[in-house]
């Protein structure tokens, strides 16, 4: 018996299972497992597992006609429906946009980024007069042929969004001059719809003119990505520039759409230097100046030469807030919370946030209803808050919440936990006089008081 | 025992170099040639994310519709093979995300059952549905990266320098991967299983 070798007998069977032992180590560990039967029995079944393992695998293998499917698919695709990438959020922006790329050298940073204003045009097809809607998922078709009712389809676009393919459409009237879009999502589902300046709510309306100013009002559109409507306004300033505007119904302006030179220096640098470290080469696909919570920052899409999108979240100073995050790159202890949370509903986005030198995951899930939750995680892997709606809240909660809130709305309501799990006051944004506020409310309903 | 790969690094180029440099630039047959080069190991790769081959089959074909129109953003051949499975790696990533529900690691319950199932009697065996759904829950037990080194190894049969040059990991690393992954596999499985494996296989 060796003692070395048995110390590490779990590794030398191991490796002995995946057939990578040299001869000489070969040679010592069969020699040692003559001799040590609790060695040799590990070995047995080792083996037999890296057998099970090696059988399984190679009959899952592709067979000869493998290659020329691939080859055959590939063909057929490349004739299929034109395919492009960029949010259908930005759909005005993409159609009013000429087909171009533009560079713009980022100081500082010593390389090169840019934005990509339309698809590559290697994969798109020649546009039909009236697209084949035969090719098409039967939900797709069936929403299309709704939502063009009376019209003639002039182009259908895909839009691939880490792997969540929606459909873009174009429209026109029988008089030949009106025009439409909306876009789709794979199961049917309506995520947004062009529609007249005239039909948005007046609130909007003016906030457009505001917003507006000596610009050109491009187009507007409706959006149902989340739980309520939002409105995206593209608008050309007097310099030539467009931009786009979200608002919500009531006005509220959540999001402008920003060129990389407007932002201060040490914004362009940070963002170039998350575009710099993408592995390979990586896009800066958008930013987006956001509210959100009354505080602005900044988020940019960057999308790597593997055509994943991910995005970053800075503040003004050009600090990092958030990362988007995919489950698999997080701890398996992250994972295992966030899973037990996610339950039978579908994990959204996971945000890796660095707020107060402290990180946090934030999720979204949406339910089977459609209805979007978060929660945060610790890096420790604990729960420390959650969303919860107004009917989960105890009773006592919701008469208080309904109170303080009084003629404003309820934006989110979290029940919060401490380190070893216990429930803790529940956090309530509200909003009321065209600002967001926030109070606590103990698991009894007393008000605790507003947090700044 | 040394985990690290004994054999020297390889500094050679690859020797699809040309073909993958004439396909970058745009030549179609050349971009076809490819298919045959690296499609498999694509598919090994997409196989050790989803664990389904028409999953895998799918992916694989999407992996080339995008790299087309994206090749320009690579210009380096040699790193060709590297950024090709890591759009496959991306792409499986999101189709797993997206099927419901998502099979997570611990499945130890599955495998648990697998085995009392069999063991009382190991001469009967495993039955090849058993085999197939042990194998599989086994390795949704593996991190990722770990999964895809094996599925190189077994299905593709790589040698060390053709999984690193793939996964795009460091030089000496896949040695220990594997060892440790085995070593996780036996783990997983248990007792039950590894004597009803043992008792079917003498």
């Amino acid at each position: 018996m060796n003692p070395s070798i048995h110390e590490e007998a779990d590794l030398w069977a191991a490796t002995a299972a995946t057939g990578d032992l040299t001869d000489a180590e070969a040679a010592a560990w069969n020699e040692h497992i003559a001799t040590c039967a609790e060695c040799r029995k590990l070995n047995t079944g080792q083996l037999a597992l890296g057998a099970l393992i090696r059988d399984k695998l190679e009959a899952d293998a592709p067979d000869g006609g493998f290659e020329q499917r691939i080859l055959d698919g590939v063909a057929r695709a490349r004739t299929g429906v034109t395919r492009r990438r960029r949010s259908p959020v930005n759909l005005s922006s993409i159609l009013a946009a000429a087909a171009c790329v533009a560079f713009i050298a980022v100081a500082g940073v010593g390389s090169y980024i840019f934005f990509r204003q339309s698809a590559s045009p290697d994969i798109a097809a020649t546009t039909p007069a009236q697209p084949d809607l035969s090719k098409l998922p039967a939900p797709v078709r069936a929403a299309i042929q709704s939502h063009a009712k009376g019209q003639t389809v002039t182009n259908i676009q895909t839009d691939d969004d880490n792997g969540d393919i929606s459909y873009i459409v174009d429209a026109k009237g029988t008089d030949g001059t009106t025009e439409s879009s909306f876009t789709v999502a794979s199961d049917g589902t309506l995520l947004s719809i062009s529609l007249d300046i005239s039909a948005a709510p007046g609130p909007v309306r003016a906030a457009i003119a505001d917003h507006a100013a000596q610009g050109i009002v491009d187009g507007v559109e409706e959006d149902f990505d989340e739980a309520q409507p939002t409105y995206v306004a593209t608008i050309t300033t007097p310099e030539g520039r467009d931009h786009d505007f979200t608002f919500a119904s009531d006005g509220t302006l959540l999001d402008v759409e920003t060129q990389l030179d407007e932002l201060s220096p040490a914004l362009q640098t940070a963002i170039g230097q998350a575009v710099a470290e993408q592995p390979y080469s990586g896009t800066l696909e958008s930013v987006d100046k956001t509210f959100d919570d009354g505080q602005e920052s900044y988020v940019a899409t960057i999308e790597d030469s593997t055509g994943h999108n991910r995005d970053y979240t800075f503040n003004p100073d050009g600090s990092l807030s958030s990362i988007e995050q995919s489950l698999a790159d997080l701890p398996a202890s992250i994972q295992a919370a966030i899973n037990a949370q996610v339950g039978g509903d579908k994990l959204q986005s996971i945000d890796k946030s660095f707020d107060d030198g402290a990180i946090t995951y934030d999720a979204t899930v949406t339910d089977s209803n459609g209805h979007d939750r978060d929660f945060s995680i610790s890096d420790k892997g604990a729960l420390i808050s959650r969303e919860v709606s107004m009917d989960d809240a105890p009773i006592a909660v919701q008469h208080t919440i309904n109170q303080t809130v009084g003629a404003g709305r309820v934006i989110e309501v979290d029940q919060a936990f401490d380190v070893s799990g216990g429930g803790i006051p529940y956090e309530i944004e509200g909003w009321k006089d065209g600002k967001p506020f926030y109070f606590l409310v103990s698991p009894a309903g007393s008000f605790l008081g507003v947090e700044n | 025992m040394r985990l690290m790969d004994p054999s020297q690094p390889t500094t050679n180029p690859l020797p699809e170099r040309n073909t993958i440099r004439a396909a970058l630039a745009g030549d179609q047959a050349a971009f076809q040639e490819l298919v045959y080069l690296y499609g498999r190991r694509i598919y090994a790769v997409a196989y050790g994310v989803v664990q389904d081959a028409a999953e895998a089959e799918d992916i694989v074909q999407e992996t080339f519709l995008k790299a087309y129109p994206r090749r320009d953003s690579l210009r380096d051949p040699d790193r060709f093979p590297a950024w090709l499975c890591q759009t496959a790696r991306n792409h499986a990533l999101d189709t797993l995300r997206k099927r419901r529900p998502i099979p997570f690691p611990n499945q130890q319950a599955g495998l648990e059952q697998i085995a009392d199932d069999a063991v009382p009697s190991p001469s009967a065996g495993l039955s090849l549905a058993d085999r197939d759904h042990a194998v599989r829950t086994l390795l949704l037990t593996l991190p990722e990266n770990h999964r895809i080194a094996i599925t190189l190894r077994f299905m593709d049969g790589m040698d060390y320098c053709e999984i690193e040059r793939t996964m795009g990991i460091a030089h000496g690393t896949v040695r220990g991967i594997l060892a440790r992954a085995m070593k996780t596999l036996r783990k997983s499985a248990g007792a039950a299983l590894l004597a009803e494996l043992t008792g079917a296989s003498q």
